[in-house]
């Protein structure tokens, strides 16, 4: 029910109603699970980090002065617990994007191997496990564009670097999956799932 | 002089935008370009499985875990809180009756009449006098009026049906 607008359920639940901050929690629980889950890559840690990330939002909500929209402002906490919860185990942030490439060379010498070629529907599954490999600014970029439909304006508010760089940093990204796609299938068998 | 081969950045915005994305120039080279074209086509089916939901899947009860870790109270109720609010109202009356008995009622009663007589009086006057405006300047005290009643509503909104009627009938 998308009738309840932000401002009423951030009143309410600053006026310690549970019910409006569950109902805050369950429109934005998507948002921050996105999130999360693309820049944590152990497993049991991701629901628990959820977890923290709603709770600062509860202890920060009497900050926001909805100067920008509410979701914007859950993803930024998301996306800084995150790279908190990365720097304090010594994960790396800016991983080299040379780094990132090299795993072309990996994914061609699949070509050989005759269960190498899949079926259209392992195209996403295969897109899907090449994010995870992408460098983490990749990966949040493309997460936020992609599956919250954010503009690269917001993205730079969350991510706190310029426009530009977002831009810079989604179209890279796309640019190393393609490469990878085109490394794993034969290009005429992409051509033929594009149609 | 015939363009070259599309840069990526604008395959990129043809396969998300559509030609209208790139300049005349651009398009009229990819309708004879087969590269630039599975180049585009390629680009699609990468934005079409970006665009699908990856398995970030949170359990069930998510919400109210969070809501029972921060150990929130439930809001008291609408009929609570104007019990409360009537018990104040009582117990104001209360207070203003006792302090009339406590000291002499019949002065106190002579010195209200007197004043509310004065107050009468002045207020009749000052009457007279707006009603006499509000002929004079008709159609601004109608725009006035009206601004009002809208400015009326708008705070009876904000008081009783967002601010204090129970959330739990707006919330499902």
């Amino acid at each position: 029910m998308k009738a309840i607008s932000d401002r009423f359920l951030v009143r309410h639940s600053l006026a310690g109603d549970s019910a409006a901050f569950e109902k805050l929690v369950k429109s934005h629980e998507r948002l921050v699970a996105h999130i999360v889950f693309r820049m944590i890559r152990t497993e049991r840690d991701r629901e628990d980090i959820c977890q923290d990330i709603f709770i600062k939002v509860y202890r920060n909500l009497s900050s926001f002065k909805f100067k920008c929209r509410l979701s914007t402002w859950i993803a930024t906490i998301a996306f800084n617990t995150c790279r908190n919860h990365l720097e304090k185990r010594r994960m790396p942030l800016h991983e080299d994007i040379k780094q990132a490439g090299e795993s072309v060379v990996d994914v061609k010498s699949e070509i050989e191997k005759p269960d190498a070629l899949v079926e259209r529907n392992d195209t996403a599954e295969h897109v899907r496990k090449q994010i995870e490999s992408l460098p983490l600014h990749y990966r949040t970029v493309l997460t936020l564009y992609h599956l919250e439909d954010m503009s690269y304006r917001e993205i730079g508010q969350i991510m706190d670097m310029p426009e530009g760089t977002v831009k810079s940093y989604l179209f890279r990204a796309r640019r190393i999956l393609r490469d990878r796609l085109n490394a794993r299938y034969k290009p005429e068998e992409l051509w033929k799932e594009a149609i | 002089m015939e363009r070259s081969h599309l840069t990526d950045m604008e395959l990129q915005e043809c396969a998300e935008r559509g030609l209208r994305a790139v300049g005349k120039a651009a398009r009229q080279h990819i309708e004879s370009c087969d590269i630039c074209r599975e180049k585009i086509s390629e680009y699609r089916l990468l934005l079409n499985s970006l665009e699908q939901e990856p398995e970030s899947i949170l359990s069930g009860n998510f919400a109210s875990k969070v809501v029972n870790r921060l150990n929130l109270q439930p809001k008291e109720s609408f009929i609570e809180r104007y019990i409360a609010e009537l018990a104040g109202a009582f117990g104001l009356l209360a207070a203003i009756v006792a302090i009339a008995f406590i000291f002499d009622p019949i002065q106190i009663a002579v010195a209200i009449m007197q004043a509310s007589s004065s107050i009468q009086t002045t207020l009749y006057q000052k009457i007279e006098t707006i009603s006499q405006t509000i002929i004079q300047h008709r159609s601004s005290t109608l725009m006035i009026f009206g601004l009002s009643t809208i400015f009326a509503i708008w705070i009876i909104d904000r008081l009783f049906r967002r601010g204090r009627l129970p959330h739990s009938i707006f919330i499902s």
